[in-house]
């Protein structure tokens, strides 16, 4: 994937960024709606809300017009309808989505257009209408092939209904299917691990995310596995074997990992995904999602109320960080790019903040090389399999050594008042 | 020399083991004498430190007047000075016992007569003090008010046919306690007319009035104007003020023989007040001091090292405050390379050390780390001469050392007899040496020679888990002895950790290092690579524990495009790494080492 993809945009009369080249972007869409939220969710969504799915897609496409009006007729090279539950929308309401996604931006012909979807909400007649409207990709959680433990974490679906949701799709006409799975719930053993990603693997998605239950406190299962009134989650070891477990029948299976939790066959990596991990522009709309637009972040209100609220021109109602620093941005590009097994473009880095990575944190790549957790190619800086285990603690290195030269070069500002270079 | 004033006087203390209610008693005399209403009693209302409530033990002596009008008609004036009840206080707790004629002995009667009480006991009968028992608790199912009689009886050896028997927490025989106190107890004696002799037993700081003594009046008068000598020190000032407590302040024309209160100079310095000094009159000076002063000189040292290296400036300002209250205590600046800059602290004793750094901590809101305590050893070099050692890291090289020596004390336990096998096997682990054993009535008393430093390790808590609580002790220090002691370092990754370092016996360091480095392997959290601990003497390493490598410790979920929530958490993580001390490459949590340094055996 190319980097950036530059060309003059559309001029549009309120941006300020009209004299610009305009970058490619990805565009998320968020839909925050399920039938009921499972025990780990910990992300913006909300049950019973179904009666007002049309005036949530209606303030959706008032976002997507106002944002497009802001920042001009970008190209799209990537669509995620992310949740919640997408597909608890209906055919008609996801073409009114994308017609309007059309209207206001170039949609490349080749572009990746993904949807998010439970195994229990789905029927023929609405994905062939996702698929008609463009949706080349579904994503499906599945989480788990065992129904006890998908009952425990909150699942509304069986195994069944998952096994049943794949064929559908298929004969939909989805040829780029993800399953996303989880391990690491309370109770679960490697054995129970293996045969949900062996059967997992039997139904041939394209793509498999394989993510270990990460408790977010405020949550219920949170309090039910404090409280001791759920099976207690799995030991190291367990884990450990429930890791090796995934390396292996995924890479005998023909896929490849190419991030911490990702595996994809040939050519069918999430490239919507690698758009947040190479650092590169995305536009998110919808309840609660976050943009990082022209080296400006904001996010828009995560309550139902305040965001239909939001009349669309009204910018202000977004929440913004402002503008990163070029020190967080440089750290951000390590942090997304380490997840990826290829690592981090050195080239682009030093073009894009014109220093090399080695001289931002010389100290923590020369250590982190010594220990083997971290190793280069011509083109890329990456982390080692060990490296990618205890990435946090390679990150948290990065930062405090950026932390200590901030330090260093203030001292030296502070000692030295007068240079004039 | 008695006249009709000291008649009426009364001076005594109430001495009691921990918790057979001294304070409680204390409290019901206040009430009944008039000096504090019903309701305005709080609990143990002479322990004003929320510590000693909180723990149900004395710190500070304190001494309150208080009116009472007994059977016979007349009104006599009741001294009571309240001791702190504790080993390492006991140069305190005599002094305050050569400023009373008469002592309360309260035991509990479900207890009986435990190692403290005899402690204490000795002490008043070393002072000629009259000593009345009092039989508390008798409200108690449990209570058994004649074993214990004859327990005092026996072991004591005093009548104690009249004891009263009461219940200081519901306020029962109070009365029979104070006509026994007036009845019993001789009033003091002194010449009023000969030259001041003034006992300081105790001294306090006064944001406002600087050092205040408490004083006894063993000779002469005090009062304001005149120009006081510590015979001791030297040091001179003007008085201000004279005075009782009540337990405010009562100013007063003058103090003369056979009183008790206080005397505020404008002395800045409470070092001048030194607890055992007598105070003259300069101009018209005694021919010679009170016998018994001597100078206190800590025992036990330890370093305090604030967790935030930021805190150092506070905790300075916080040990410069107690100070002032506590001759006691010293310090003075440390580094160590593991806990950054501290303070070398020395204690009467390991009550002592708690107390300071517990009032540290909540008094000044301070998170501190405390070393292992350590006493002072003997160091005779090889070239002749020797060193005081009261830091592991100050060890000269083995090369250098002849030999070195450290400070024993002579220990007393008493306990039942069914714990003493256990008892006797827990000194003999402790390198103590059995002199002899006494039996009283159903108890025993155990006679040890130990090394203090053994006491001041997991002692108290090892003689209360074998004895089932059963037990207790005294100790009293009584000199130096040549001992074969070694340094014995912990390396974390090869480094070693100063703050770790510790002074053992050869034949206890194998154990000690062993059971050091198994409790570092639980508390150092895994981090990316595996780290070696070593416990070494000299360069000769004895044990070896590893700290696997984490297994994993990664994000491995999808926050979508929320990458300021990815950054925050590994922020977080950035965070709590600063509350942990690096060395060299290991970060150790500041409660690990506290975990060590806490450990038992």
């Amino acid at each position: 994937m190319k980097s950036l993809r530059r060309g003059l945009g559309t001029q549009s009369p309120t941006s300020p960024f009209r004299e610009e080249y305009m970058e490619t972007i990805s565009l998320y869409i968020h839909i925050p709606l399920c039938v009921k939220k499972c025990a780990y969710c910990d992300f913006a969504s909300f049950s019973g809300r179904m009666a007002q799915r049309d005036c949530y897609v209606q303030a959706v496409c008032r976002e997507i017009r106002a944002q497009a009006a802001f920042f001009g007729r970008r190209r799209v090279a990537t669509v995620f309808f992310g949740g919640g539950t997408p597909t608890l929308l209906s055919g008609a309401q996801i073409t009114e989505m994308m017609r309007v996604v059309r209207e206001c931006f170039d949609v490349l012909p080749d572009a990746e257009i993904t949807m998010e979807g439970n195994p229990g909400t789905l029927d023929m007649e609405n994905l062939r209408a996702y698929r008609a409207a463009g949706v080349n990709r579904l994503s499906l959680g599945v989480q788990s092939m065992d129904d006890k433990l998908l009952a425990a974490i909150g699942r509304i679906h069986t195994a069944k209904e998952a096994e049943d949701a794949v064929a559908m799709a298929r004969k939909a006409g989805f040829e780029n299917i993800n399953l996303d799975l989880m391990y690491g719930l309370p109770g679960q053993n490697a054995i129970q691990w293996k045969e949900t990603l062996q059967k997992a693997i039997g139904l041939a998605p394209e793509h498999l995310s394989c993510y270990s239950l990460i408790l977010e406190e405020g949550t219920p299962l949170y309090d039910s596995v404090n409280a001791g009134e759920c099976a207690p989650l799995p030991d190291e070891e367990t884990m450990e074997s429930m890791d090796a477990l995934t390396l292996e029948l995924t890479a005998a299976a023909g896929y490849s990992q190419y991030e911490v939790s990702n595996y994809a066959k040939p050519d069918r990596q999430c490239r919507h995904n690698i758009v947040y991990w190479e650092c590169l522009p995305y536009l998110g709309v919808g309840l609660g999602a976050h943009s990082d637009m022209d080296r400006r972040r904001f996010y828009n209100p995560a309550e139902w109320e305040s965001y239909l609220q939001m009349t669309g021109n009204d910018a202000a109602q977004r929440k913004g960080e402002g503008s990163c620093s070029q020190q967080e941005r440089m750290f951000e590009r390590m942090m997304m790019g380490l997840r990826q097994t290829r690592g981090v473009d050195a080239a682009r880095f030093e073009r894009d903040f014109g220093c090399t990575i080695e001289s931002v944190w010389p100290e923590t790549i020369a250590q982190m090389t010594r220990k083997k957790l971290m190793t280069s190619n011509k083109e890329r800086i990456l982390l080692t399999p060990r490296g990618m285990q205890v990435m946090n603690g390679v990150l948290v290195s990065l930062m405090e050594e950026a932390e200590k030269q901030g330090i260093y070069e203030k001292t030296l500002i502070d000692s030295k008042p007068q240079t004039d270079d | 020399m008695a006249n009709e004033r000291m008649d009426k006087i009364r001076n005594f203390c109430i001495i009691a083991h921990i918790d057979h209610g001294k304070s409680t008693l204390a409290d019901r005399l206040l009430e009944k004498t008039g000096v504090y209403e019903k309701r305005e009693m709080v609990e143990q209302i002479l322990d004003s430190m929320e510590l000693e409530r909180e723990r149900g033990i004395t710190i500070k002596s304190k001494a309150v007047t208080m009116k009472y009008k007994a059977n016979d008609g007349e009104t006599y004036t009741l001294n009571l000075i309240d001791t702190p009840g504790h080993v390492d206080f006991t140069y305190e707790v005599s002094r305050a016992l050569a400023a009373c004629e008469g002592a309360l002995l309260v035991v509990d009667s479900t207890q009986g007569v435990e190692a403290q009480t005899l402690a204490n006991v000795y002490m008043a009968l070393e002072h000629d003090l009259e000593i009345i028992p009092v039989i508390n608790k008798i409200d108690l199912p449990s209570a058994r008010p004649d074993e214990v009689r004859s327990e005092i009886e026996e072991i004591i050896g005093i009548d104690a046919s009249n004891a009263p028997l009461i219940s200081a927490k519901v306020g029962l025989g109070i009365d029979d306690v104070l006509e026994s106190a007036v009845k019993m107890m001789p009033p003091p004696e002194g010449d009023e007319d000969a030259p001041l002799q003034a006992l300081i037993f105790d001294s306090f700081y006064d944001n406002y009035r600087g050092a205040i003594c408490y004083v006894r009046i063993v000779s002469g008068k005090v009062r304001a104007g005149m120009r006081i000598r510590m015979m001791n020190t030297g040091a001179c000032f003007d008085v201000v003020e004279v005075g009782t407590r009540s337990p405010g302040y009562a100013p007063c024309d003058e103090l003369r023989a056979g009183d008790v209160g206080y005397i505020a100079a404008s002395i800045k310095d409470i070092h001048d007040t030194r607890v055992g000094d007598t105070i003259t009159d300069d101009a018209n000076p005694a021919a010679e001091s009170l016998p018994g002063y001597r100078q206190v000189t800590p025992m036990v040292f330890c370093g305090i090292y604030p967790v935030d290296g930021a805190d150092y400036e506070n905790l300075k300002d916080a040990l410069e405050k107690l100070r002032l209250n506590d001759a006691s205590l010293t310090f003075e600046p440390e580094t160590s390379q593991a806990l950054g800059y501290g303070f070398r602290c020395g204690f009467l004793g390991l009550l002592h050390m708690e107390i300071i750094t517990m009032r540290l901590e909540r008094e000044f809101d301070l998170d501190l780390i405390t070393t292992a305590p350590s006493v002072i050893y003997k160091v005779f070099k090889s070239d002749g001469t020797v060193l005081d050692v009261d830091n592991p890291s100050n060890l000269p090289p083995i090369g250098e050392i002849e030999h070195m020596e450290e400070p024993f004390v002579k220990a007393s336990i008493h306990t039942p007899q069914e714990y003493v096998g256990a008892l006797m096997e827990t000194c003999q682990n402790k390198r103590g040496v059995f002199k002899d054993m006494v039996y009283e009535g159903s108890r025993v008393c155990l006679h040890y020679e130990m090394p203090l430093s053994e006491i001041i390790f997991d002692f108290f808590d090892q003689i209360k888990s074998r004895s089932r609580g059963y037990a207790s002790y005294d100790y009293e220090f009584f000199g130096y002895q040549e001992s074969e002691l070694v340094k014995l370092d912990m390396l974390l990754n090869g480094d070693i950790c100063d703050a770790l370092s510790m002074i053992v016996h050869k034949d206890r360091a194998y154990t000690r290092g062993r059971s050091i480095a198994e409790k570092l392997k639980d508390v150092i959290p895994r981090q990316m690579f595996e780290i070696p601990i070593q416990a070494a003497i000299g360069g000769k390493v004895i044990a070896r524990e590893t700290v696997k490598a984490m297994r994993k410790d990664v994000l491995a979920k999808c926050y979508g495009g929320d990458i300021t929530r990815k950054r925050k958490l590994l922020e977080k993580q950035k965070e709590g790494k600063k509350r942990m001390r690096q060395l060299g490459s290991v970060q150790v949590p500041s409660e690990a080492f506290m975990a060590v340094l806490k450990m038992d055996e």
